[in-house]
Formats: C-alpha cells, structure tokens, sequence
C-alpha cells in the first residue's frame, strides 16, 4: 500500500495550530485583504498597466464568417504602412501544435494558434499584425486582405449532430467532441417499479463572464527567453500551452500573472493574443501588447455551454428518489479547450445534492461555429440546478409533497458515497436548506399576494478538484514554499493565482496564523513560473482547499524545523511550542518565551546560517479513471447550499422584483467571513443575471448580435436584491482549518430559486433561461388564451428524439 | 480604446462655436458634455476632422426658475444638477425623474439635457417629458438671431434634428405647472440603470375638477422620433376622468406606435407596454397636481 499524503505529512501537522487558538481563521473582522489599498488607490498593477520601454502593439485579424475556407492571406498592404513591423500568420507557427487546457488530454487540443486553412467561428484569429502604436495596429489589422470560400455554418447543437450536417471539425462524428455516460445501479428497474415517473425538457442559454477586465498579454524576449504577463487564471498551465505553441521548451518561457480583474473561468486557456505578440517580440526585439477589446472578449474568449436536458424520475409515492436517467446536450461551440470537462461535470453535478443509487446519464457536447464554450464559474452546476431542481419542484406538485420536505428527505447526508464513488465528509445540505425556508418565511408562503412568489432550491459543488492538466495522475495540484526571515516576517512563495478573489489574502493568512505574526509580517509572492512553484490554476473550486493546504503544509514543514530546534534546547516535543503574538512559547511555562526573530536566529546559528524553508504541496488524490470513466471521488470534499427567493411580478408587464434573497452555504469554517459573503453575494448576482437578464443572441449566419455591455445586460447593482447570506456547517477534516469552497458551487441555487419563485408568482413553468420580462408577458397572454401552462421546452421532444446513436467518437469517456 | 485624431476646438463665445460649426459643416462636431459623442469616436463611427467644445463657453450653465418664464436649462447644465436641484424636484418633479433615468451617476456627471435631446435618440430619456411640457429651445446660429424652436418641430429622425447647419441649442425653456396641472414620465428598461429604454412614456395633464380640461402624452423609444400620440390625447381632453376611458385612451395611443423589434424587445411587447405606463404616467400625472 503506498503511502498517502495524509501520512507523509502527518509529523507536520502534529504542529499545526490547533483550532481553539485560531486568531484569524474563521474570525469576522480579524483581517483586511493583502491588496486592498492597492486596489482602492488604482495602484494595483494589471496586465495592460505593464508598459515597457519601447513598446510595440498587436492587433488580431479576425474572421467575418462563421464557417469558411482561407482561400488566401495578403498582408503586402498591412506591412507597406508606416510604423508597421511584422506579421504573423497561422504558417509561423509549428504545424500540429494545436492549443488546449488539460495537458493530460493534449491530444484534443483543437485550436490553431492563427488559422491555416479553415476559420470555425466569427472572430476567429487568422493573422495578427504588429506597430509602433495601438492605432497604426488596428489600421494596419483593417488592410489585411483574406480571401474566403464561405462554407455552411451550424449554429444550433441538436442540428450539428444530424448526419448531414457539415463537419465543424473531423468528419463522420456527428460534430461531437465529447461523449460521456455514467451508469449505476439498477436504473431500468427501479423505473419499472416507481409509483411515480416522469419525462421533462430543459434549456439554458450562452452567457460570458464579462470579467470588467479584458483579456489581454505583455510579451518581451531578452537573453533567449519569453516573459508573458497575461491575464490567466493559472500561470504555469498558460506556460504550458504558450511553449507549445510557439514550439519552444517550458524553460524558455516565463509567465507572470498581474492583478487580474476577475476571470470566473473565462481566462483559463491559452489564446492567440499571448502567442502573437510573444511571437512578434521575437522577431523585433521589442515588447509587445495585445489587449483585447470587447467585442473580441466576446467572440473570441470563452462562453458558458448552453445546455439542453432529457430528464427522466423515478420516485415512491412517499417522495423517495429512486432513479434517474438524462440526456444533456451542450452546445461546444467552435473549439474544446478547457470546455471538454463541461460533460463530465454536468453528469456528477446531476448526481447530488439528493441521493439517487440507480442512473442512466449521457453528456453530448458537439461543436457549433459559435464562440467556444468552457469553464465558468459553477461549471456545468448552474445549468444542471437550474433544470434538475426546477424539475424537483414538479415533481413535489405531481406527488402532493411539499417542495422543502421533499428535498429534505432526499438530500445527502454527511459522509454518505455516492453511486458512482463520490465521497462526501462533511455536509450541512439540510441545515443550509432549513435555515433558507426559516429566513423566507416558508411557512407563511400560503398568506403571500398576487404576483408574489417564493422559490427554493438546493445545490452541491465539488470543493477542490484535481482535473488532470498534468500528464501523470501523480501530480502536486498546489504547491508553496516559505521562507522564516530572521528580521522578523516571513515570505510565502504560493503558486496559487488571485484572480481577484482574495487568495493572496488566504494564503497570507495562513502563514500568519501559524507563525502567530501579523498579516503585514507575512509577504506573498505569487503566481510567476520563475518566482514560485507549482499549481494547476484558479478553477474548480480549489484555491483555498488545494492551495490553502500546500500552504499550510509548507509554513507547517517550516515550522516543524524551527520548533524541533527550540524543542531540543528546551526539553520538550515540538508541537508542545506554541508561537503567537510574535513570539515562541515553550509549552506549559508561560515566562519562558523568545521573539520570533530570535527563535530564527537561535536556528540559523546551529545550522550554519541556513534559513528556516518549508514546502508543501497538496492534491486531491485519485487516478486519471476519475476523469476517464467517471468512477470514484472527484474532490477531497463538496460543499453545498441553499438558496431561497421571494419575487414580485408584475403581472402586466412581466417585470420581476426580487424583493428578498436567502443563501445558506456549507463551507466548512469560513475562514475569511466577509470574503465569503462577498462570494456570495457576486454569486446571487451572477445568478440573477444568468436567470433573468443574460444571453448571447445570433443571426442564423452565426453573427453576435449583442457583443456589447449596452446590448448584453448583466444586472447592475441597483438590481441586486437584499440579500441574508447564512454560513451553516461545521469545519471539513480535510479543508485548510476546515474550510471548504465557497466561490463556484454558491452560484449554483440561485438560478433554480428564482425561476421557481417566479413559476410559483405566475403560476406558470417556465423551462428555460433567461426567464425575461418579454417572456413573462408572452407566456401570460398565451396562458389567459389557451390555457398552456409550460414554456421553453418547445420542440426539445423532438429534438431529443432525434439525437444520434453514438459511432465513432473521437473522444469517449465512459464506464 | 484611442479616440481617432481630430482637431480640438475650444470655443470662447457661443458666436465663435456657431461660426466654426458652420464652417466646418459636416466635418465638425459640436461637443457638450461629450458622452454621447466620445463613444461614437471610439467606435469609429463617426470620424469629424474637428470637436467644438462648448465648455470653454461662459454663461451656458444656468439653471433658473420663475413661476413666470418656468424652467431655463443651459446648454452646459448637467443632467446631475438638474436631478439633484431642489427647485426643479419641487417644481418640476417628473423633469428631475427624467433627468435622473439617464444612463448612470457618472454619465449624469457630464452628460447635459441639451447634449440628449441634440443627439436625437429615439429612446432620449428626457425627449418625452419635454414634448408633453411644450418645452421650446434657443438657438444661436451663425450670422443671426437664432430661433425658438419648439420640441414638437424639433426632431426629424433618427439622430436628426431641425437644427441647421451651423445652428446650437443654448438653452431649453419649460413652462412652469400651473395650478391643476401635473406631469409624469416613465422609463421601461431591463435594468435600473445604465440602459436604453424599451420605451418611455410621459403624460402632461390640466384637470378641471373631475374633467381632464387638456393633456398631452409622448413616447419615446416606439418610432423613430419620441410622438405625441394625438389620437389618445384626443379620446381624453374635455372628458370625465375614469379607468375605463384611460384604458381605452392607452390603447390608442399603443395603436399610434410603429415600433421595431431588436435586441431589447420585440415590436408586440414594446406596444403594449406603450400601452401600460401610457396609463402609469397618466395616474402618476393625476396624482402630482400642483394645487
């Protein structure tokens, strides 16, 4: 039996501090974020605030069609202006070496650098020019002539996988670049032996991140060596990718990582705008900027996968869930990249929060010429809460139960496995659940006036997963090291990217709360290939799980060396040493102390001037099955939660007033309280635009028709409900200090609460988003005139009905 | 984004901006608050060889009122300080609520209520409001007196005006209330802020007791131009006041909509909501009556 991580860190721990002298984890008001003077005084440095001496800049051209052949490329007129200095095609870089996300399944990479012969989507980059000025770039980006044979585009997912349709990739798949099952159980029998069954359609929109921060790269090349600072939410996968495509060793690339003005999974890739102008540094000498406008962010950066869902129930007439079979379909759009996980989770996502032993699920995600669709925030869990527990709510009025008892009776327990091996420790779904209902009044919602109507839902979310990037399963996810300076602070060197949710503030608080030193005493050092070690990147859920406990377990691995040192002179064991306040205290003699700084010295003196260093890495373990066959434990832990709506429609127009929001969620201890209310409270608004303002619109010749935030509307702040957030649980084992996600998995309920507390003011079902005021007003009038109670499933019968038979996938992951 | 090159002019006299705007003709751009122009720059979608500022102009920035002569908006005076002023949020309340659906804080900080209603936008905010007011505007023109013109002669199309070449607006006139009058305007949008509405719709009323002796109701963001929608005023003036006849006058005036669909709503919705804050602004106009 290998040994485990559990047990090779386990002398490490033995001197972690223990719970009940925790200062600053969990404490409400204990700390302020690392940057936030920074951030409040506009001093914070983000990627297009990196200005170097004698800057050149990078403008993409992009194509106008959806689906269309490069007949030619003609740059003699771009490079015949003034102030221009180069050009790049798809033929500069090296053929093959296509762009992806995981590094573990590199051979689904999809994405050309610059198209060679096909572009797949409109705003797909096929050359990139280079100028002494952003505006000499755009002119000289305007006269390059491509030369295009159109080709037929395929907008809609369900008529990509007809047999006749034309191949937005490879040929003879259906336009399917992913096809995943997951089968448990009994499933056909627990069907045939149900009181209760039941068949229903859903759909979801496209959405974006619309991050206030475009995407955008720095590139220079001195002494043989790239440096890249570039908005990306994992700087040492970016690394990956950008030597890939340049064709160079990872040793020659370096990536930094600036402030990012948020990502919420949409800087995840690796785009043409780092390759280009890290490309055109090479060949002038001079730095080059690339930052994108909006419209590109738009067209040319990732979506959130619509998905359209088959369900299928079984359950005992007392309101037992018994089995579950469903279809999801997820429009991929034009390429894979980090989109390829979209499958697999919309399956584990279908399979909690309530216990279901017996399922039938199938993922298809074919390619359409439309944006690429890839990781979002709440990844696949947004959509599938919003179709699996709307449908619970029809199932609670079919079977006469109500809709709070019967997620209640079917919700996980803690340390319950599930069907196909995920394993939950800690969970608090019924508390988060009890304490929405409590806080929404659910028991008075009988007394509620017309137009007026309370949702509730349920969600689950893994908390720190270990999606392979790495080619070896054996992978650290997270890794840090920490420095014990003997001038009185210490350095913590943590590959863990802030992407703006405060986890530079985490990873600093943790060190402090170990040392038992101030915040301000403890300096982070972040997210640079160079400068600090390994991690997989911001996604997932699993910045403060993973890289909290690397680095805990590297201030831990330092702290260890220190204490053992004081332990021998004082004649007792390390962990008896207890360090607080800046000082180290021999255990049980209150009088005997020293400073921090002369516990460090004392070391260094008898080690001859070493330093006191940590490292420690931490990873979710399992093996690459997780990720190929959906068997076994995806995450080290789930958090879950609740959320509870009250709305007001007007029944004349249709307008929706969220007039009062409830989240409970289980994530463990808390250890940044205001942090996790901040996350919620942007999750309630990233919800609330996802179910009633947001949705990407096309033409049927694949053009954006809203690639703007006049034309795309988020909620604004004046939108936003009041919202009670309430943090149930208890601290998770394995989470750093107890901690669990908090980021991804709280976005999850909002989607399902609000659209069942509008179905609830209408009477009506709604069964797709965005649920709009037009929509509202539309579905009542043809309600008042035929009687029709269900909208937004039209047609998905059919269409599911017609969903082909699997052959010849070029990439299955099936049990 | 980099605005494209232009020639920067800053004016001294409203005679000198008037002058280079009709020297310039369609080469030029006549620049208030500028946050309706700057983003068509940066768009490229409209590329003048030269901006006349006005800001440089004194005396464009008044906001007076008399119960004799009402309200006096200058070309400079900002959308914030008519939204935030005491006197038009006590004498001219739906003026204020006008002025403050604009766009967001920030925009209102610069933006200017003559800069809206000269950009023309079907879906101006303050466009309805000013037309059921009888608000008039000055201008100055080159090489004459300028004129008054009043805001039912004084959008043509979409983005166009009556303004000739070489014209400005110096100032906009509002007629004050007087007793037994009252005025509303509503802004339907998805958002709260930050938005270009779906439709607007604003509502002058003179009540006779229970009679409704005189009205005028306009939307905006239906037709190319914002409307009076003649027909529905028509329906209502010399009757009894009752919900029946508001009912029918606000189906009318839905009925005199000729509006598009696009990517904020579709034709059928827009009007019938032209028909439902026709009848909001009307209640919210009964209900503000001066005494």
């Amino acid at each position: 039996m290998a040994l485990t991580s559990k047990e090779y860190y386990a002398e490490i721990e033995k001197v972690y501090k223990k719970p009940e002298d925790y200062e600053l984890a969990g404490k409400g008001n204990g700390y302020v974020r690392v940057d936030a003077e920074a951030k409040v005084t506009g001093r914070a440095l983000y990627t297009d605030d990196i200005d170097l001496p004698g800057m050149y800049y990078c403008k993409l051209v992009r194509s106008p069609y959806a689906h269309a052949r490069i007949l030619s490329i003609d740059c003699s007129e771009a490079l015949a202006l003034p102030g221009v200095k180069a050009v790049l095609t798809g033929k500069d870089f090296p053929e093959g070496h296509n762009l992806g996300n995981p590094e573990a399944f590199k051979e689904l990479a999809d994405k050309e650098p610059l198209c060679r012969e096909k572009v797949r989507m409109v705003g797909d980059e096929v050359a990139a020019v280079c100028a002494i000025s952003e505006e000499l770039a755009e002119e000289a980006s305007s006269l390059v002539k491509v030369e295009y044979e159109v080709l037929p585009a395929v907008i809609d997912p369900f008529e990509a996988m007809a047999q006749d349709a034309p191949a937005v990739h490879y040929p003879d798949t259906n336009n399917i670049s992913m096809y995943t099952t997951m089968v448990a159980g009994e499933p056909d029998k627990a069907f045939a032996e149900a009181d209760y069954t039941d068949k229903y359609y859903y759909k979801t929109q496209q959405m974006v991140h619309a991050a206030i921060e475009p995407h955008g790269a720095t590139a220079k090349y001195e002494n043989g060596e790239f440096t890249i600072w570039t908005t990306t939410q994992g700087a040492y996968v970016s690394r990956f990718w950008i030597a890939w495509g340049l064709g160079v060793p990872e040793s020659a690339v370096r990536v930094i990582k600036p402030s990012l003005g948020g990502g919420f999974g949409g800087k995840l890739d690796a785009f043409a705008h780092e390759l280009c102008p890290a490309k055109f540094a090479q060949i002038t000498g001079h730095p080059v900027k690339c930052i994108l406008k909006r419209d590109e962010v738009f067209l040319g950066t990732r979506t959130r996968h619509p998905i359209a869902f088959e369900i299928e129930t079984a359950f005992t007439k007392e309101g037992k869930l018994l089995a579950k079979r469903c279809k999801h379909v997820l429009d991929g759009g034009a390429y894979g990249g980090s989109g390829i996980a979209a499958n697999a989770l919309s399956l584990i996502c279908a399979t909690f929060p309530y216990k279901v032993d017996n399922i039938d699920m199938t993922a298809r995600r074919p390619y359409t010429n439309k944006p690429a669709s890839g990781a979002m925030r709440g990844y696949s869990a947004c959509q599938v809460h919003f179709a699996h527990d709307v449908h619970i709510d029809e199932v609670a009025d079919a079977l006469g139960i109500d809709p709070l008892e019967l997620r209640r009776k079917n919700g996980i327990t803690p340390y319950y496995t599930g069907p196909t091996g995920l394993q939950y420790t800690t969970c608090a779904f019924d508390e988060t659940l009890a304490e929405c209902a409590n806080a929404v009044k659910w028991a008075a919602r009988d007394e509620l006036g017309e137009g007026e109507g309370i949702g509730l839902a349920g969600s689950g979310f893994m908390s720190g997963t270990g999606f392979p990037v790495l080619i070896t399963p054996h992978y650290a996810s997270s890794s840090t090291m920490v420095r014990l300076n003997r001038e009185g602070y210490a350095t913590v060197f943590t590959g863990a990217n802030d992407i703006g949710q405060g986890s530079d503030t985490v990873m600093t608080m943790v060190v402090a709360e170990e040392l038992g030193l101030r915040m301000d005493e403890v300096k982070c050092v972040q997210s640079d290939t160079t400068l600090t070690p390994w991690d997989a990147g911001s996604f997932g859920s699993r910045v403060t799980f993973l890289g909290g406990n690397a680095a805990r377990r590297a201030v831990g691995d330092a702290k260890l060396k220190l204490l053992s040192h004081w332990a021998d002179e004082w004649g007792c064991r390390p962990e008896d040493i207890s360090m607080k306040d800046h000082r180290v205290f021999a255990g049980g003699d209150a009088e005997k102390n020293i400073s921090f700084s002369e516990a460090c010295f004392g070391y260094e003196e008898k080690n001859f001037g070493r330093c006191v260093s940590g490292v420690g890495s931490f990873a979710h373990e399992g093996d690459k099955d997780i990720y190929v066959k959906n068997r076994g434990n995806y995450a080290p832990a789930y958090s879950f939660s609740a959320s509870a709506a009250k709305v007001k429609v007007d029944l004349e127009t249709g307008e929706i007033d969220v007039q009062d929001f409830i989240f409970g969620h289980d994530c463990g201890r808390p250890l940044n309280i205001r942090a996790v209310e901040g996350q919620i409270e942007g999750s309630v608004l990233l919800g609330l635009g996802f179910t009633c303002f947001e949705e990407c619109l096309y033409g049927e010749d694949g053009r954006h028709r809203n690639p703007t935030f006049r034309d795309y509307r988020f909620p604004t702040a004046l939108d936003m409900p009041s919202i009670k957030s309430i943090t149930c649980g208890q601290p998770d084992p394995e989470g750093p200090m107890g901690a669990k996600e908090a980021g991804e998995g709280s976005t999850a309920p909002v989607g399902p609460a609000i659209g069942i507390a509008i179905n609830r003011a209408t009477g009506l079902k709604f069964h797709s988003l965005p649920i709009t005021s037009e929509k509202i007003w539309r579905a009542l009038k043809e309600h008042e005139a035929t009687g029709r109670v269900h909208f937004g499933d039209e047609g998905l019968a059919e269409k599911f009905a017609a969903v082909p038979q699997m052959r010849n996938v070029r990439h299955e992951s099936t049990d | 984004m980099s605005l494209p090159k232009f020639e920067y002019i800053k004016a001294q006299t409203i005679g000198e901006a008037a002058a280079l705007a009709a020297e310039t003709g369609d080469k030029g751009m006549v620049m208030a608050g500028g946050t309706d122009i700057i983003p068509l720059l940066k768009d490229r979608v409209k590329l003048p060889g030269y901006i006349i500022d006005l800001k440089g102009v004194p005396g464009l920035r008044q906001l007076e009122y008399t119960e004799e002569s009402g309200l006096k908006v200058g070309a400079l005076t900002t959308l914030r300080e008519i939204e935030t002023s005491a006197v038009v949020k006590s004498k001219l309340p739906a003026v204020a609520a006008a002025a403050h659906y604009v766009a967001s804080t920030q925009v209102r900080c610069r933006g200017t209520m003559v800069g809206n209603i000269c950009n023309a936008s079907p879906s101006a905010d303050t466009a309805c409001i000013l037309l059921v007011m009888n608000a008039a505007v000055q201008t100055a023109q080159a090489g004459g007196a300028g004129r008054v013109i009043p805001l039912s002669g004084f959008f043509k199309g979409v983005k166009q005006t009556t303004l000739e070449p070489g014209e400005l607006v110096t100032e906009i006139n509002i007629p004050a209330l007087k007793s037994g009058e009252g005025s509303a305007y509503f802004k339907f949008a998805v958002r709260k802020a930050m938005d270009l509405a779906i439709i607007g719709a604003a509502v002058w009323v003179k009540m006779d007791g229970g009679r409704i002796a005189d009205c005028r109701i306009a939307v905006g963001g239906a037709n190319t131009t914002p409307f009076r929608a003649a027909a529905a005023e028509k329906q209502l003036i010399g009757r009894e006041y009752g919900e029946s006849l508001l009912a029918e006058a606000a189906a009318t005036a839905s009925k005199e909509c000729r509006a598009i669909s696009d990517v904020r709503a579709s034709a059928e919705y827009r009007v019938d909501m032209v028909r439902v804050f026709t009848k909001r602004a009307f209640k919210e106009a009964l209900g503000n009556l001066k005494a």
